[in-house]
């Protein structure tokens, strides 16, 4: 088998990082218009991204065990990808019905987020082992592909975060923000299907 | 490589250690006799105009809140240094109402004919105003909702505000505490902007519709907000609030630092004449009160129309209010 292109690696590793941070903000101000933005919003939500990733990691590490390509890499993108585009149609409605359930602020906060973040999150982290195995195994060096896949989600996660929060915010309504979001999530799902498509020709 | 490290070290060590020294003089001692070499590169930059006592300095959840002594013995409440004060009181003479903001607020009373039986207050501050309410109001029911549960203790300790059983305060977000809100309120007054942090859920459409439905028919809302040099903001919170309170009516305190906006349900409000109540308390508790004055500052029909010309009305889902400038 050729070498996956290790630019396309870090690409996906990139807008992985840049729209898991992205969300995050977005997901503040999801929640701010029932909950406020007292810091239990803030703390809930990045828990949860947090639990997400945690058991994303878990999972995907598993998977990459098996299996670690393109294939497996679009499988999992797409989820991710329809449940962000779709946050709109679902997001407003699902918020409302917890909310009115008139739990305790922080414990309906919680709930909220993790109906709400939690599974994207999971998917999302999954990608990470998954790029470090194809990276490792075409580099045969473990220490920098890890380095490498982690130093790049992370610029991405710095991207997302800035960008989102000093331009997209004031440029688009929220419902257009998550559809952004989850067309850059469907791009690099275009990015696994056209470059697994070139190797399997070559 | 080694070198490198220890020049890092040396520089991180350096930054920790010059803040440090700019702490000592603040926290020490009460009193700031001998500027320290921080102070002194500060008041160089920064006009100072009076020497203030700090009473208390303590980092909260949400603000670093201090408490300074002016030289005349003012108390002043600030949130984040260098951004004015939050409220302000008279030890010598606890009644008197000092901010323009303040004194502006009391302009509520020529919107109310009945005794007012319940108010809400979104956002605590020094509790001057609630403090205003239950002197001038002894039998009405008080609610405030505050963000910073230290900020009623503070209040207490240093703002002349008393909390006695007829008040309620709960810590939490106004949002949230509105959008749960099942009780009537004659006056709901909103003072939750402060410096460079304006919480968009405060600023809405929906928050105003929630606002509406919790006053009673001849209720009314006023709402403080400051000038924070963001002028299409402050458009746009006019017609955003306009647009469920047609009636609105708008005052500008001296210098345009803040607007006061008042809200009636179902009326005008009427800042034509003085009404008999605002006279005398012009006459007997405050002197520095001017009713006709503040009435004078209000902004005409034509006036807060040009403004909002070009004004988006604020939305959950679309209130960029942290870039509006």
């Amino acid at each position: 088998m050729p070498a996956t292109n290790k630019h396309i690696l870090y690409a996906i590793a990139f807008l992985m990082g840049f729209t898991l941070m992205s969300y995050e903000i977005l997901g503040v101000r999801v929640l701010s218009p029932y909950y406020g933005s007292s810091i239990y919003v803030w703390g809930a939500i990045i828990s949860i991204f947090l639990a997400g990733l945690a058991v994303g990691y878990e999972y995907g590490g598993k998977i990459a065990d098996k299996t670690a390509d393109l294939n497996v890499l679009r499988r999992i993108i797409i989820s991710p990808a329809l449940l962000i585009t779709t946050f709109p149609v679902y997001g407003q409605r699902l918020s409302k019905s917890i909310y009115e359930l008139e739990l305790d602020s922080r414990v309906s906060v919680l709930l909220l987020s993790m109906i709400l973040f939690f599974i994207p999150c999971v998917f999302i982290g999954a990608v990470i082992p998954i790029l470090v195995k194809i990276r490792a195994t075409d580099s045969q060096r473990i220490g920098s592909a890890a380095g490498d896949v982690y130093a790049m989600s992370t610029a991405g996660s710095i991207a997302g975060t800035l960008f989102t929060s000093f331009f997209l915010i004031s440029w688009l309504s929220i419902p257009k923000c998550f559809l952004l979001l989850g067309l850059v999530l469907i791009a690099c799902w275009l990015l696994c299907v056209i470059f697994q498509f070139r190797r399997s020709k070559e | 490589m080694k070198k490198y490290i220890h020049i890092a070290v040396f520089i991180a060590v350096l930054s920790l250690a010059l803040p440090g020294t700019a702490q000592e003089k603040t926290s020490g001692s009460n009193s700031r006799n001998q500027p320290g070499f921080w102070e002194t590169v500060n008041n160089f930059f920064l006009p100072h105009p009076e020497h203030r006592e700090i009473l208390l300095e303590k980092q909260t959840l949400y603000f670093l809140v201090t408490v300074e002594k002016g030289e005349n013995g003012w108390h002043h409440l600030v949130f984040n240094p260098n951004h004015g004060s939050q409220g302000i009181w008279n030890p010598e003479s606890p009644d008197e109402l000092l901010s323009n903001y303040c004194k502006y607020t009391t302009l509520f009373l020529q919107n109310t004919d009945q005794y007012p039986r319940r108010v809400l207050f979104v956002g605590l501050g020094a509790g001057i105003m609630p403090r205003f309410i239950r002197k001038h109001f002894p039998a009405t029911i008080i609610d405030v909702i505050e963000i910073d549960g230290e900020i009623p203790g503070i209040a207490e300790q240093y703002f002349g505000f008393k909390k006695d059983d007829k008040t309620n305060i709960t810590i939490g977000d106004g949002r949230d505490f509105i959008n749960r809100n099942k009780v009537k309120y004659d006056i709901i007054f909103i003072d939750a902007y402060h410096a460079e942090n304006i919480p968009f859920q405060l600023t809405t459409e929906e928050f105003y519709r929630k606002i509406r439905a919790a006053l009673t028919p001849g209720g009314l809302m006023t709402a403080n907000v400051a000038n924070l040099g963001k002028p299409k903001f402050i458009a746009s919170e006019l017609k955003t609030v306009q647009s469920i309170f047609p009636d609105l009516a708008v005052f500008v305190c001296p210098g345009q630092t803040n607007y006061m906006l008042f809200a009636p349900v179902n009326r005008k409000f009427d800042s034509a004449t003085v009404k008999p109540k605002c006279a005398e308390l012009e006459k007997t508790s405050n002197p520095e009160l001017d009713f006709k004055a503040m009435l004078d500052t209000g902004m005409k029909e034509e006036e807060i129309k040009t403004m909002t010309g070009g004004a988006m009305i604020l939305k959950d889902e679309f209130a960029p209010v942290e870039t509006m400038k």
